[in-house]
């Protein structure tokens, strides 16, 4: 059904998923307060069978093989950002590393504000997904999740967890924060996977 | 387990300009499913080329209404909001979603609390309006840049300064009784907290952070829900 008078500000744009529109600037949308924490203090945990198997402190980690990427980003809420600029350490750099082997396909990213989020092993794994430290060659802000986020581009960003802090291994696929509020579990934005049922 | 939302049609019954920035607009929607209060729902703008454009909003009316409400404030650059606003008139067609959002609805498991700034009021409109055709208590807290901004000020003014804290932080009319200050670790002193409490904020990062803030300040585990504009 057309709307009477509307012709529309943006063109079609191959790099826009379908029902996303074109924003240049970064919206902040967060369930949670935005915790201030000192990357000094930061580490993360990777977590299976409640044992925590690694602890990596922030002094281990900022020696890691650092990656850049550069990605578009697409968001549940509608906006899509093009090339925007990360950098950190890919998360199979990150087990590579430390000679891990994953127990299992199914994770759930956990951040030190209580936030999870399911994504599945192989999508953690991939070239792009890496735990960034940096956007646009700056500390990543607090309300954008720093000091250290999560980004998985190939998915919604509400998988790209803010204030990362754990990798617990899963034996099954399970809901995590909006998942469990009737997102997604996988999130696609090529296949418009916003919401479950 | 296609992930889309369902859309409806929707027709605009009612269209009222509040002031410069903010209007609300009736849609009748075919089909449309009872929402709870505090849910939002996405509109559509369809070119004759095939563009669409779509954004959510929250949900600005009661669900005991046939009619759904929304309050649209104009933004820069805004493609949905500044059409609906400008060029919308009432016979106009859209599409509208079915209701989303299970996290940001009303619990009304405790006495509710609402706190907003600017057009984060929208989804309080509903929750109170549900709340208050059931006779049911809430308090409601809202900040605004001028008088017309407060949007449901004269359906509240009976409570004004029991239940209904307005504040303007700008223009001020003359011989203003509610408040004028930014939101601050007094706000809250009318409280008796004895009692049990479910907060809502809704408004931007920046008000969000600074409402959470002076809420988590008073001591109490309360029940915190929040909203935010997805400001830059």
């Amino acid at each position: 059904m057309v709307t009477r008078g509307f012709f529309g500000k943006n063109e079609k744009n191959e790099r826009v998923p379908p029902g996303q529109y074109l924003e240049n600037r970064f919206p902040v949308l967060s369930a949670e307060p935005t915790p201030k924490l000192d990357i000094k203090d930061w580490d993360l945990s990777i977590i299976y069978n409640n044992e925590t198997l690694a602890k990596i402190s922030w002094d281990v980690f900022k020696n890691l093989p650092s990656t850049s990427i550069n990605r578009d980003i697409h968001c549940v809420t509608r906006w899509t950002k093009f090339d925007m600029n990360w950098t950190g350490v890919k998360v199979s750099t990150l087990f590579e590393e430390l000679d891990f082997k994953p127990p299992t396909e199914w994770t759930m990213i956990g951040a030190s504000t209580g936030y999870t989020t399911n994504v599945p092993l192989k999508d953690l794994v991939l070239e792009n997904t890496i735990i960034s430290y940096s956007y646009e060659d700056e500390p990543i802000s607090p309300e954008h999740g720093g000091p250290v986020r999560l980004i998985v581009p190939h998915l919604y960003f509400w998988k790209s967890a803010k204030w990362i802090d754990k990798i617990t291994f899963l034996d099954e696929d399970t809901p995590g924060f909006w998942e469990n509020y009737g997102y997604h579990m996988y999130g696609d934005p090529w296949k418009e996977q916003r919401y479950s049922g | 387990m296609t992930g889309l939302q369902h859309f409806n049609n929707a027709i605009i019954t009612k269209k009222k300009i509040i002031n410069s920035d903010l209007c609300l607009i009736n849609f009748e929607v075919e089909n449309w499913n009872k929402h709870v209060p505090g849910q939002y729902s996405e509109i559509c703008l369809t070119a004759e080329n095939g563009y669409q454009a779509i954004r959510p909003y929250s949900i600005a009316s009661s669900p005991d209404k046939k009619s759904v409400t929304f309050l649209i404030e104009r933004v820069n650059n805004g493609e949905v909001s500044n059409f609906l606003y400008d060029i919308s008139r009432e016979g106009d067609n859209f599409q509208v979603s079915n209701p989303i959002g299970k996290r940001f609805i009303l619990q009304n498991k405790k006495i509710p609390i609402f706190v907003a700034s600017g057009s984060g009021i929208a989804p309080f409109i509903s929750m109170s309006k549900y709340l208050a055709n059931k006779n049911k208590r809430f308090y409601m807290y809202h900040w605004s840049k001028n008088f017309s901004g407060l949007v449901i000020y004269e359906e509240n003014k009976r409570h004004l300064n029991s239940f209904y804290f307005p504040n303007i932080t700008r223009s001020k009319p003359p011989n203003w009784t509610g408040g004028d200050s930014r939101i601050n670790s007094k706000t809250f002193n009318n409280l008796d907290l004895n009692k049990q409490y479910e907060f809502y904020v809704c408004g931007s990062d920046f008000f969000v952070e600074n409402a959470l803030e002076i809420i988590s300040n008073i001591g109490k585990n309360f029940d915190i829900y929040t909203e935010r504009f997805g400001s830059f």
